[in-house]
């Protein structure tokens, strides 16, 4: 246990380093962008530069930036105009909302899907299953988000526009938590909350069939596996049912290796999110970060990608210890 | 083919015995063909390299070419798959795309699979500080999701089809040099590595002769799926304006270009360059799949 908290801070300092060394190598000068064209005055940029620290020399700059970092100072975005780091908060609950939903979809329908393929192998619910779920993890999600809303919205008309968590003309439940599902509730107000899970949905199925695709085919592997194991025959023979079997003895042995791939999902998530909200103008981390991209804004860039890869390793941390939880043979030294 | 990898270790002994090696090769090609969903992988994937290939005479028309007076046709006679903005034939686009995309699949993995195997094998063999920094620098770059890696390196090389592969292969590379390091550990313990050693074989002799070849099949397993992860992750970077750039017919950035067309109806620009690389990406899941399947020990049993 003590072992896997220790790996993780010299893991931190690696991901700061990367993103410190990204902004460093992009194309143009930082002073000199911020001038423009016009302005090429070499003593206004040096100038500049050296107001910026840009003239001193690497290991001193990053020792700032970590310095910068860890006060939650991750530099200012150039197409926001407001600080890096009051940007992503603004914008994190968004994400985290669509993140959670994506997730649970995933769980929800991958866990019997998967049952279903691998209790029944070989049969047409088995191939059908299989075949979804390659053709889900095979698919550009943006592609998918595209279709969905094309034939979702603008054809049939049965879906929200993609114009983010609410409609043009709805208004936002107060803030409490930012996610708006609960601020609903809180404000008492069961409308917004249906409306707010409406526009949603879209978003996050999207977002969840990947992930989903990958539930169904790690469970059914595993299910196939674990029927084959002499436990499962002794429990057979002693005359338990189908269906207990099934769910008593094999589902929580199978279950183990899903949870850690399904662990490395629920991170993944927040990197998946990126091209779905963009194409859902969804507001939050994802789209923010594409935004930053066309804008060439390099802070906001690398403080998205900071912030990205800091909560993937804090949550495999959360995995690895719910993984013990599950099975007691697993220890950290 | 799997097999007959797997089996070089124990060539020596094997060449003995041609028979059972035809044998093991024969159950090994059986098994793969045995498999219906992995030899339609191959399938989708040879037509693709085929129409790749031949896509001078497989599309009807002129990729780049311009034509005003075919704007936004829908799919129809003359254009199966209708045209863009810029009268462009939509199916000759993705005929030439499948240049592009299969390319940087390849290319991609190339990349990271024969950069970061040397690494993982020096590590696993020699051990040390040198193992340990390895590893450091792997488990960094794999703390990263991949996508929001590859986004990151890319805006930081800037556009371009060639700086977005290196960013897809610099974020596969920990992964290929970690699994190298993990089947070296395993093999460097060999009795057969010990006899070689023994015998006065040279590190590169061992390495090349004994330790290599068994790490091959898992780096191919890894390697014919991580292809279609990269085009993915290829595309995703030219639909945010990273990779290809216009006028290339990478798929990607088609569905980019058709993104907003769809508002007006127009679906056909960027429906079918999704189509395109499904079929692509999927051919390699299934092929992959079967790889592995023929190449895991324990599916040995399942026959």
């Amino acid at each position: 246990m003590v072992r896997r908290f220790a790996a993780v801070p010299p893991i931190l300092v690696g991901i700061t380093l990367v993103t410190f060394l990204l902004l460093h190598v992009v194309p143009g000068d930082p002073a000199r962008m911020y001038l423009g064209e016009g302005a090429q005055d070499p003593g206004v940029i040096a100038a500049l530069r050296h107001q910026w620290g840009l003239d001193r020399p690497l290991p001193v700059q990053y020792v700032d930036y970590l310095r910068n970092a860890l006060s939650g100072n991750l530099g200012f975005s150039i197409h926001s105009g407001r600080p890096v780091a009051d940007d992503l908060r603004h914008y994190l609950p968004a994400t985290a909302e669509l993140s959670l939903l994506s997730f649970v979809i995933a769980v929800v329908l991958g866990i019997p899907l998967g049952v279903l393929s691998g209790a029944r192998v070989n049969t047409a619910t088995d191939h059908a299953s299989r075949v979804g779920s390659l053709l889900f993890l095979s698919m550009p999600s943006f592609w998918f988000g595209l279709i969905v809303i094309y034939v979702g919205y603008f054809v049939l008309g049965w879906l929200p526009s993609p114009t983010g968590r609410l409609g043009m003309t709805d208004t936002a439940p107060p803030a409490v938590t930012g996610f708006f599902l609960v601020d609903s509730l809180l404000a008492g107000d069961p409308g917004a909350f249906v409306r707010a899970l409406w526009y949603l949905l879209p978003p996050a199925f999207t977002l969840a069939l990947p992930s989903l695709g990958l539930v169904v085919r790690m469970l059914r592997g595993s299910i196939v596996e674990v029927l084959g194991q002499d436990y499962i025959r002794t429990a057979r023979s002693k005359g338990a049912a189908g269906w207990s079997v099934l769910y008593r003895h094999a589902l929580r042995n199978a279950l183990i290796p899903t949870v850690t791939v399904l662990g490395v999902q629920f991170g993944l998530l927040f990197s998946g999110n990126v091209l779905v909200e963009a194409v859902f103008s969804w507001p939050g981390i994802g789209a923010y970060l594409v935004q930053a991209i066309t804008w060439l804004d390099y802070s906001a860039v690398m403080g998205c990608t900071l912030l990205i890869a800091v909560l993937f390793v804090a949550v495999n941390v959360l995995v690895d210890l719910s993984y013990a939880a599950l099975d007691p043979r697993v220890t950290y030294g | 083919m799997a097999d007959a990898v797997r089996d070089r270790p124990r060539s020596d002994a094997a060449a003995a015995r041609p028979a059972a090696r035809i044998g093991e090769w024969w159950i090994a090609a059986h098994r793969l063909r045995r498999n219906t969903l992995s030899v339609a992988g191959l399938g989708i994937l040879v037509l693709w390299a085929v129409i790749a290939v031949a896509a001078p005479a497989v599309a009807p028309h002129d990729p780049v070419a311009v034509d005003v007076t075919a704007r936004l046709r829908p799919p129809g006679a003359g254009h199966p798959f209708g045209t863009d903005f810029y009268g462009r034939d939509i199916l000759s686009r993705i005929v030439y795309g499948a240049r592009y995309d299969l390319v940087i699949g390849i290319v991609a993995v190339g990349i990271a699979a024969g950069g970061g195997t040397p690494f993982g094998v020096v590590a696993g063999y020699y051990r040390g500080y040198l193992d340990d920094a390895i590893m450091r620098v792997c488990d960094v770059l794999l703390a990263f999701p991949s996508l929001v890696l590859a986004l990151a390196l890319g805006a930081a090389l800037g556009p371009g089809l060639w700086k977005a592969v290196v960013a897809v292969a610099i974020t596969s590379i920990a992964g290929y040099a970690r699994l190298a390091r993990g089947s070296t550990l395993v093999g460097r313990e060999e009795t057969y590595v010990e006899a070689a050693r023994a015998q006065g074989a040279s590190d590169v002799r061992i390495l090349a002769r004994y330790v290599l070849p068994n790490i091959v099949s898992p780096i191919v397993v890894r390697a014919t799926i991580g292809m279609g992860f990269s085009v993915l992750l290829a595309a995703s970077l030219s639909f945010v304006g990273l990779g290809a750039q216009p006028p290339t017919p990478e798929w990607g950035a088609m569905i980019n270009e058709g993104r907003n067309q769809l508002v007006t109806g127009v679906w056909w620009i960027s429906t079918f360059p999704g189509l395109a690389i499904m079929s692509v990406v999927l051919g390699f899941n299934l092929l992959g799949d079967g790889i592995r399947d023929v190449l895991d020990p324990r599916g040995a049993t399942r026959i």
